[in-house]
C-alpha cells in the first residue's frame, strides 16, 4: 500500500513536472520535430534496410558533420552548404544501384572516414576563439545535452520537409514497394527507377541533415535502421512492416524526449537508447512466435 | 483508404473459396494439349517482335554481335548459350531496359511495352523479404493503366486470377519468406502473368528448383503458352527441356549465333559437335540457312 502512495505521488510529480516544461515553446517545437524526423525515417528506413543500404545512413551522415564543420569554418549558418553537399553524396552512392554494391561499400567508408577527418581537422586548425570546441563537436556528433534550443523557422522547415517525405511515400507507396522487392521488374513495368532512386537519395540526404540537430551526426542512423528492423522481426506483410516501424519509431522518439527532459540526459542518446530496448523487445516477441508456431 | 479496409475481407474470402472449390485448375494439365488458333485469346502467327542487326554490350565489353531474328505472336522460343554470352543482356534490350549500341528492336502489330510480362532471375534478397504473396502478385499490375497510386478493381481481379491459374490462392496471405522455392517462383510467375497480356520473357525460371518443380514450371509455362497464345521467350540452360517444349530456339555463343527452329536446331547441334571434331569452320554467320534456320521459320 505504501508502495503504491509513492508512486502515485512520484506520477503526480512527474505529470506536474512535465505540463510546466511543455509550457515552453521550445520544449514543443523539440516534440514536434522529433516525431515528425522520426516517422520521416521509419519510412525511409523500410527502403534502404531491405535493399541493403544500410550502411549509408552513416556514410552520409558522416559527409553532413563534415559539411557542418566546413560551414562553421567558413561563417555560412543553417543548412546552405550542409545539404546540397549530402544531397549530391547521397545521389553519387545510390547511383550504382546493385551492381556495384562492393564499390559501394568501400566509397561509403572512404566518404564517412574522410570527411570525418577533414571536418575535425578544419575545426581545431580554425579554432582562434577560445570557444569550447570539444563541446561543440561533441554536440554535433552526438546531439545535444540538454533539451534542443530550436527557432520557429526551424521548426517551420522541418515541417515543410517532412510533410513532403511523408506524402511521396503515401503517393508512391505501390511504386515504392516494387522498385524495393525487384528493380528490375520494376523497371519492366514501366517505373522509372532512376528517377525514384535519386528521390530516394534526396530524401535521405534531407532526412539527415534535419536529423542531425536532433540525434547527433553519428546516431541519426541508428534512428533510419532501428524501427524497421524491430518492425521486421514480427511483421509478414509490407504494409504491417511499414505501419509498425512508423509506429515503433514515433513512440521511442517520444518516450527518449520525455525522459531527456525529465532525467536531463542527452537526446539523441535516449531515444537510441529506447529504440535499442524496442529492438530487443520486438526480437524476443518474433524468437518466442517462432517457438509457438513450431512447437 | 479504402484499399485498406477492404483487404482483409477479401482474403479471408479467398481463403474460404479456396477451400470449397479446387485449387490449382491447371495443376491437372498433365498431358499437353494441342489447341486450334481459333481458340486461342491472341491471333497466333502474327509477326510481333523484329530485331535487326543489334550490337549489345556488358560493362562496356561487346557480347551480342549484329544480332537479327523476329518473333511471332504465339511462339516458344528458347535462348540458349553459355554463361556471359549475353542471354540476359539480350533479355534487358527486348524489355527496354537497355538500348543497343546500334540497330533496333520493332515492336510491331500493335504490341505495346504493358503488354509483356517478365519473371526476372531470384535474387538472395528476396528470399527473406517481409510481403505477402497478394502484395507480391498485386506489384505486376502496376504499368498497366494510368499513374493512379492506388490499385482499382480490376487490378484486384486479374492478380485473384493469376493466382488461381497457378494454384497459389490459399498462399494469398502467408508470407513470402515462409515459402518454399517452387512456391515462391510460382507467386513470381503470377506477378509476371499480371502484366503478359501477349508476351511473357522469363530469365531462368527453374535455377535453384528441385526436378518436380521444375517440370511443374515448365509444364505451367507450356500451357499459358497454348492456352492462352501467349509468346514466351525463356532463357533456359536446359537442353533436353528446350527440345521438348519449345518452338523456336537462339543459341548465343559469343559472336556467332543460331536461330531457327527447334529441328533445325538439332541439325545446326549435331554439325557444329562434328566440325569441333573434324576442326572445320564453315557454319557461321553468313550463310542465310543457318541465320534463320531455312526458309520455313513454321
Amino acid at each position: 500500500m505504501n508502495n503504491l502512495f509513492i508512486f502515485l505521488a512520484v506520477k503526480q510529480n512527474i505529470f506536474s513536472k512535465l505540463s510546466e516544461y511543455f509550457s515552453f515553446s521550445f520544449v514543443r517545437y523539440a516534440f514536434i520535430v522529433a516525431i515528425l524526423i522520426s516517422l520521416c525515417s521509419a519510412l525511409l528506413g523500410v527502403s534502404l534496410v531491405l535493399k541493403r543500404y544500410s550502411m549509408i545512413g552513416d556514410g552520409l551522415s558522416h559527409v553532413a558533420f563534415g559539411a557542418g564543420a566546413v560551414s562553421a569554418v567558413v561563417g555560412v549558418a543553417g543548412m546552405t552548404i550542409t545539404l546540397p553537399v549530402t544531397v549530391v553524396t547521397a545521389i553519387f552512392l545510390l547511383k550504382s544501384g546493385g551492381r556495384k554494391k562492393i564499390m559501394g561499400d568501400s566509397a561509403i567508408a572512404m566518404l564517412s572516414a574522410g570527411a570525418l577527418a577533414v571536418g575535425y581537422l578544419l575545426l581545431n586548425i580554425t579554432n582562434t576563439s577560445s570557444s569550447n570546441l570539444s563541446g561543440d563537436v561533441c554536440t554535433s556528433l552526438f546531439g545535444s545535452t540538454s533539451i534542443l534550443t530550436l527557432s520557429r523557422s526551424d521548426v517551420n522547415l522541418c515541417l515543410v520537409l517532412c510533410a513532403a517525405v511523408i506524402l511521396f511515400f503515401v503517393i508512391c507507396y505501390n511504386r515504392m514497394f516494387s522498385l524495393t522487392f525487384d528493380e528490375r521488374f520494376a523497371g519492366a513495368t514501366g517505373i522509372n527507377v532512376s528517377l525514384y532512386n535519386l528521390l530516394t537519395a534526396i530524401i535521405t540526404a534531407t532526412v539527415i541533415v534535419v536529423g542531425m540537430k536532433l540525434a547527433g551526426a553519428l546516431l541519426i542512423s541508428a534512428l533510419i535502421i532501428f524501427p524497421p528492423m524491430a518492425a521486421m522481426r514480427i511483421c509478414k506483410s509490407y504494409r504491417s512492416v511499414i505501419l509498425t516501424s512508423a509506429l515503433i519509431s514515433v513512440f521511442c522518439a517520444f518516450t527518449g524526449l520525455i525522459l531527456a527532459v525529465l532525467y536531463e540526459t542527452p537526446v539523441g542518446a535516449s531515444i537510441v537508447c529506447v529504440n535499442l530496448c524496442a529492438l530487443i523487445f520486438f526480437s524476443l516477441l518474433g524468437f518466442l512466435k517462432k517457438k509457438i508456431r513450431n512447437t | 483508404m479504402p484499399f485498406v479496409f477492404k483487404r482483409k475481407k477479401f482474403s479471408a474470402d479467398i481463403d474460404k473459396e479456396a477451400k470449397i472449390r479446387p485449387v490449382g485448375a491447371w495443376k491437372n494439365y498433365s498431358k499437353v494439349q494441342r489447341i486450334t488458333p481459333a481458340e486461342c485469346k491472341n491471333p497466333v502467327g502474327n509477326k510481333i517482335i523484329d530485331v535487326e542487326g543489334i550490337s549489345l554490350s556488358y560493362d562496356s565489353k561487346p557480347v551480342v554481335n549484329n544480332l537479327s531474328f523476329q518473333v511471332n505472336q504465339g511462339d516458344y522460343l528458347c535462348i540458349v548459350g553459355e554463361n556471359g554470352s549475353g542471354k540476359t543482356t539480350l533479355l534487358d534490350a527486348l524489355l527496354g531496359l537497355k538500348k543497343p549500341d546500334c540497330g533496333k528492336i520493332d515492336l510491331l502489330d500493335k504490341l505495346k511495352r504493358n503488354d509483356i510480362g517478365f519473371l526476372p532471375q531470384h535474387t538472395e534478397v528476396q528470399r527473406d523479404f517481409p510481403a505477402t504473396v497478394f502484395e507480391i502478385v498485386m506489384s505486376g499490375c502496376i504499368g498497366r493503366q494510368n499513374k493512379g497510386p492506388f490499385f482499382s478493381k480490376n487490378d484486384r481481379n486479374t492478380a485473384f486470377t493469376n493466382m488461381e491459374k497457378l494454384g497459389i490462392t490459399s498462399l494469398s496471405s502467408r508470407s513470402y519468406r515462409e515459402l518454399s522455392g517452387g512456391q515462391q517462383q510460382r507467386v513470381l510467375l503470377a506477378r509476371a502473368l499480371c502484366s503478359a497480356t501477349r508476351v511473357l520473357m522469363l530469365d531462368e525460371p527453374v535455377t535453384g528448383l528441385d526436378p518436380k518443380a521444375a517440370s511443374d514450371m515448365y509444364s505451367l509455362v507450356y500451357d499459358i503458352n497454348k492456352k492462352e497464345g501467349i509468346t514466351i521467350i525463356m532463357i533456359s540452360h536446359d537442353i533436353s527441356s528446350v527440345l521438348k517444349y519449345a518452338s523456336h530456339v537462339l543459341s548465343l555463343d559469343k559472336s556467332k549465333y543460331f536461330f531457327g527452329t527447334v529441328e533445325n536446331f538439332t541439325q545446326y547441334r549435331d554439325k557444329a559437335a562434328s566440325e569441333k571434331q573434324t576442326g572445320e569452320d564453315t557454319l557461321y554467320g553468313n550463310s542465310d540457312a543457318y541465320k534463320y534456320g531455312g526458309t520455313d521459320i513454321n
